[in-house]
């Protein structure tokens, strides 16, 4: 049926098969606007280079390096999406990846608890190979256990010589800040598995999750005399990263989105500031050797660097660090900042026959739509848009999927009819106030 | 005690009901009590002052909440917002004694209470926060990140003194809180109002409930109305006495005994009569009621010592403004003066309903009238004694049982300028239309349109308040920043600068700094007379020291809008021969005199009165409606001059005037083109932020009635 053999598809694309899983998920999360959680590789469309880049981090910090990317690209430009990407990758190859969203409520530095908050979703949301999904922080403590039961050969030893060995086994730990402190949790946690206390496993979680606030009540659960506070995210993350590598982990990824909130979120200076300066030093230490086991993937809009007032490159340290020198038109594998260019007409096509491959479950066979159909929606559209270059895929993937969707329910019902009803209907604005507010742009 | 609203009631509650030793529970409290403990829907409680409404209230909540254990603990149950601090402080009291027992604990949150005390209910939140208006702002502001901690198990919300907060920008700035916490903690918590005798509940429904207000349930007191003697005297200064001088001592005469309360529309009524009782008659009569002054400049120090005097059942004499006006409890008040009447006949009302609280007991209110002596060339208005026609009928309204109704759906965009600042602190930056989704479509804001939104936005881009990035997220600019910095932000009403006048270590009040202070000159202050040595404009401080010199600063008083059916009631006290047995012989005298006077211009037959040198126009009507045809006036060209009952057309024939007032009734005429030439467009506090024509668009609809002057020319014409 694939009379329109004019389109090139990229090979990795070809041969995957796709589950029923996969394909549900996909069309739901497209359907409503969002990058779905699996299967990214059918859709993966061009950022060849951009994922090269990526991946070649991985390799270097298996072998002990530290990297520092930030991904800057428009709403729609497929951040989000390369991010996702790549942490499938990262968990495929053994590494464990922490992702959050930065706010005015989760920061890299604060004095209120909302730099712990952030802390505490980047360990909430832990991804490794067992935990594809996240929420991997206690599946990793329990590799880390039977990973040392392993070592040990066998159970024979008596729960005190084990925590001296723990004892020993963390001590490289007790090189960084505060790592004491940790050590003491992780033996904590080590004590209540063999001990069978759950409360106090809890506990060591939750300080490491740096969910307690007061160092009082650290000491009455753990008997530590620290906790994880707002100024020490940072250090906190390096020394989870050299946990993780004891543990026999890859490495450990640190993805951040929604940089803007920082350099344009924070309403005042001083808390921009702060902020800026924890960003400074995780370039400095990535690029100087301070850090080790451990990159870090940030994603922001264009303005969190250009903006003249508040973007990072307005801060002369951040400029010289990131700015590439490449000239323009040229991709450079090694510049900290990687710009992801909105996708263009070719690549939306792409993008759309991938779709339709993932509809018909990789069966061209069912497919009710022509390659020509998707010519016609994807001209359309685009018409609508006044341009050839789209803001945001997701503009466009919503109605090919009710296309697609119509098609398949109805089999007596024409393409062209229902791609000119598609585009017509979703032309229509039906709210006055999105109609009004949606892209303003004040003067 | 059985009554059946009893038995529902809590075991443990009951027993807190028998400790309090009271014998029966007040209608008003049964009813509430049977609405609470069987529904859900949400409640107005309208009261007379000290009703009982706060127990007819907590009493079923803190049953429920020992009924049902909640699933979060960790939470506070009951947010109660009131406008005062000290009220606050008094029901902190009082709900403290009721919950002991209970093992509710209460807690207290505003400008005052300690920094750890505050803490202590942001990491363990629980039982009853009592809380105001801005503190709520201060925690969206600060503590956004502990708002679902604190509240995600909420259950009740209780608005205190919801009539006094209907029309204001503070009552649209809670609806806004309100409805921002909505979201953040997932639920609808039931809202309950404690208001005054209300004129038409639907305001307040609104209020409580813009999605469904017809289901709130209005309980209304009636069954603890008390008999009403009211007088009214009006007083003119004579000789070497003034006016205040005659009222204090009159009211040496009447009040001798018990406690007694005198309201005056201004604070610098309160000092001059302060002045009067301790300087000039210096005839210092033995077991006369203690003078006691309560008033927004004094400090606080000195009004809670007012408010403990009333408490203690000591006969006092307390000189105030509104600021007694509401609820806080001050014990058994014997009778009520007022001078001068009020801007309202509610707010009359409420002030009368500060007397007479004990059973069997009659409400007393003595309305002084200055009038103003006659001159030599006497104006023909002034022949018909307006202050005395305004009291009489307000006197007539408010014995009929009149009550004005609020209007508080208007646009309010100072407020919504305040809380489009407060979000973007909050957040950091949203987009245009997540703004309006939170502010306007879901929260309370549901009148402005998304066209003026955006109006609204580009007038605050213009004020560098906000930016913008290339996605289009909205965030704080520089002024903004500036501004949501401040702690002065948190309150979405102006608050003008006031200077801390200290007397040594001691401090005596604040005073705004707009009436003009200088050094060396003297101004009265908390019934004394203080000489200023020193203004420290660094440390907003005046200093003081005592003097028998006598000269008074002006205090800036709050100007209120008359309703048109006031006015109304003036006309018809003209054209009766009704002759009120409430109102004093004197006052009689001039009633008639007034009568007779507009009689003789022809002013019962027609609103026009025609003069050597023009025409004058007696509309009839309120503060608004005469604002309207003020600005009507002036935009097709007649030149006029107003006072309190009319308008003058100089130099401008009967039959001219007709001409305009046919074309007023007759001509489509865009009430947002007179805004436009209004001299004061911005009134309250980020009205200076707005877009011009977005202003201009809402003074048409909230300062102007174009209806009635309509319908005011229409009659004028008819007759």
């Amino acid at each position: 049926m694939n009379t329109g053999a004019e389109i090139v598809v990229p090979s990795s694309t070809k041969s995957p098969n796709i589950t029923q899983r996969e394909q549900q998920t996909i069309l739901k999360s497209l359907a409503a606007g969002l990058v779905p959680g699996i299967g990214l590789h059918h859709l993966l469309v061009g950022r060849k280079l951009e994922i090269q880049a990526l991946i070649s981090d991985l390799d270097g910090i298996k072998k002990g390096a530290a990297s520092f990317r930030v991904v800057v690209g428009a709403n729609g430009a497929g951040k989000t999406f390369l991010q996702r990407f790549l942490r499938t990758q990262a968990v495929q190859e053994g590494f464990v990846v922490l992702a959050a969203d930065l706010s005015v409520n989760h920061r890299l530095h604060a004095t209120d608890g909302r730099g712990r908050a952030l802390f505490a979703n980047l360990l909430s949301n832990v991804f490794t190979k067992a935990s594809p999904l996240g929420n991997g922080l206690r599946g990793l403590m329990e590799t880390w256990i039977s990973g040392l039961a392993l070592e040990e050969g066998d159970n024979s030893l008596s729960p005190e010589a084990m925590t001296e060995r723990i004892n020993r086994k963390l001590r490289s730990l007790k090189d960084y800040p505060g790592g004491f402190e940790f050590a003491t949790v992780l033996s904590r946690y080590y004590e209540g598995h063999v001990n069978d206390n759950p409360a106090l496993q809890d506990a060591a979680l939750r300080w490491l999750r740096a969910e307690y606030s007061t160092k009082t009540e650290a000491r009455q659960d753990l008997g530590v005399r620290r906790i994880i506070g707002d100024e020490e995210i940072y250090p906190a993350l390096k020394l989870f990263a050299a946990f993780c590598k004891l543990a026999g982990y890859a490495g450990v990824i640190v993805m951040l989105d929604e940089l803007s909130a920082l350099t344009h979120r924070l309403p005042n200076a001083p808390a921009r500031q702060a902020n800026v300066q924890v960003l400074l030093t995780i370039i400095n230490e990535c690029f100087q050797g301070g850090a080790s086991g451990i990159g870090f993937v940030l994603a922001g809009t264009p303005d969190t660097l250009d903006d003249q007032d508040r973007g990072l490159f307005s801060v002369p340290a951040l400029r010289s660090r990131l700015q590439t020198s490449a000239p323009p038109g040229h991709f450079d594998n090694g510049s900290p900042v990687l710009r992801l260019e909105p996708l263009g007409k070719e690549e939306l096509l792409v993008l759309l026959h991938n779709v339709r491959r993932i509809h018909s479950l990789g069966d061209e066979s069912k497919n009710r739509l022509p390659d020509e159909g998707i010519e016609c929606f994807l001209t359309r559209a685009l018409l609508r848009f006044g341009r050839t270059v789209l803001a945001n895929p997701r503009d466009v993937l919503r109605p090919f999927i009710s296309v697609l969707n119509i098609l398949h329910q109805n089999p007596e019902e024409q393409w062209q009819n229902v791609v000119e009803g598609a585009v017509s209907e979703s032309s229509r604005a039906t709210d006055p106030a999105a109609a009004q507010l949606q892209n303003l742009k004040l003067q | 005690m059985q009554p059946e609203a009893f038995r529902l009631l809590h075991p443990k509650v009951q027993q807190v009901v028998l400790n309090l030793r009271w014998t029966n529970l007040y209608p008003i409290q049964e009813e509430t009590i049977r609405h609470i403990a069987q529904c859900a829907s949400d409640l107005i409680v309208a009261a007379p002052t000290s009703g009982g409404k706060t127990e007819a209230v907590f009493l079923p909540i803190l049953s429920r909440l020992l009924g049902n254990p909640p699933i979060h603990h960790a939470s506070i149950q009951v947010l109660c917002i009131s406008p005062l601090k000290a009220l606050i402080n008094d029901q902190f009291a009082r709900l403290t004694r009721l919950c002991k027992p209970l093992d509710v604990p209460v807690h207290r949150w505003h400008g005052d209470v300690e920094v750890e005390a505050k803490r202590w209910v942001r990491e363990r939140p629980s039982g009853l926060l009592l809380i105001t208006p801005e503190s709520v702002e201060s925690l969206f502001i600060n503590y956004p990140h502990y708002l679902i901690n604190m509240f995600r198990g909420l259950q009740f919300v209780v608005v205190d003194e919801l009539h006094s907060l209907l029309e204001s920008e503070r009552g649209m700035h809670i609806r806004s809180l309100l409805a921002r916490l909505k979201p953040v903690i997932k639920r609808r918590p039931i809202c309950i109002g404690l208001s005054a005798t209300l004129g038409d509940p639907f305001a307040a429904r609104c209020f409580l409930n813009s999605d469904n207000p017809e289901s709130v349930l209005v309980i209304s007191d009636r069954s603890t109305a008390r008999p009403i003697s009211v007088e009214v005297i009006p007083v003119t200064a004579s000789g070497n006495l003034s006016n205040l001088g005659i009222i204090a001592e009159d009211m040496r005469r009447i009040f001798c005994d018990g406690s007694h309360l005198v309201f005056a529309n201004s604070r610098r009524i309160v000092e001059e009569l302060a002045d009067h009782f301790l300087g000039h008659c210096q005839v210092d009569a033995e077991g006369e009621p203690a003078l006691a002054l309560h008033h927004g400049s004094l400090s606080a120090q000195v009004r809670r010592r007012t408010e403990s005097m009333l408490k203690s059942g000591k006969p006092t004499r307390a000189l105030c403004t509104s600021s007694l006006e509401l609820g806080i409890d001050i014990g058994a008040v014997e009778a009520v003066a007022q001078i001068d009447p009020t801007w309202s006949v509610a707010s009359m009302v409420q002030r009368l309903g500060r007397s007479g609280r004990s059973i069997g007991a009659t409400s007393k209110l003595r309305l002084y009238v200055r009038v103003p002596p006659l001159q030599e060339e006497v104006s023909f208005v002034e022949l018909l004694y307006p202050p005395l026609l305004q009291a009489v009928a307000m006197m007539r309204l408010l014995l009929s049982g009149w009550l004005e109704s609020v209007n508080a759906e208007r646009l309010h965009l100072s407020t919504l300028v305040h809380q489009v600042l407060s979000v973007l602190k909050e957040t950091g930056g949203r987009d245009a239309l997540a703004l309006y989704q939170t502010l306007c479509r879901e929260g309370a804001f549901r009148r402005v349109e998304p066209a003026d939104f955006k109006s609204l936005l580009q007038g605050l881009r213009d004020h560098d308040l906000i930016n913008q990035d290339s996605e289009g997220i909205i965030f704080l600019g520089r002024a903004g920043e500036r501004i949501t910095s401040a702690p002065s932000f948190y309150a979405a009403f102006c608050t003008p600068v006031e200077l801390t006048v200290r007397c040594g270590a001691r401090e005596l009040g604040r005073i705004s700094a707009s009436v003009g202070l200088k050094e060396g000159e003297c101004l009265i202050l908390n019934g004394g007379r203080w000489l200023i040595d020193q203004i420290d404009w660094k440390a907003k401080t005046v200093w003081v020291s005592a003097t028998s010199r006598r000269q008074a600063p002006v205090f800036l008083g709050g100007v209120g809008e008359v309703d048109n059916r006031i006015y109304e009631e003036m006309r018809r006290v003209l054209v009766t021969a009704e002759e009120p047995d409430w109102l004093e012989r004197n006052g009689l005298d001039l009633l008639r005199s007034a009568r007779h006077a507009a009689l003789e211009a022809g002013l019962l037959e027609s609103d026009l009165v025609e003069l050597e040198n023009g025409v004058q126009w007696f509309p009839w009507v309120g503060t608004r409606t005469m604002r309207t045809l003020q600005l009507w006036a002036k935009h097709v060209g007649l030149s006029c001059t107003k006072d309190s009952l009319s308008l003058m057309f100089e130099d401008t024939s009967r039959t001219d005037l007709e001409k305009h007032l046919t074309a007023l009734t007759e001509t489509e005429i865009d009430a947002v083109e007179l805004a436009a030439v209004m001299p004061n467009k911005q009134v309250e506090r980020f009205d200076s932020y707005v877009a011009k024509e977005l202003l201009d668009k809402s003074n048409a609809e909230c300062r102007l009635d174009l209806a009635s002057a309509k319908e005011a020319a229409r009659r004028t014409l008819v007759a």
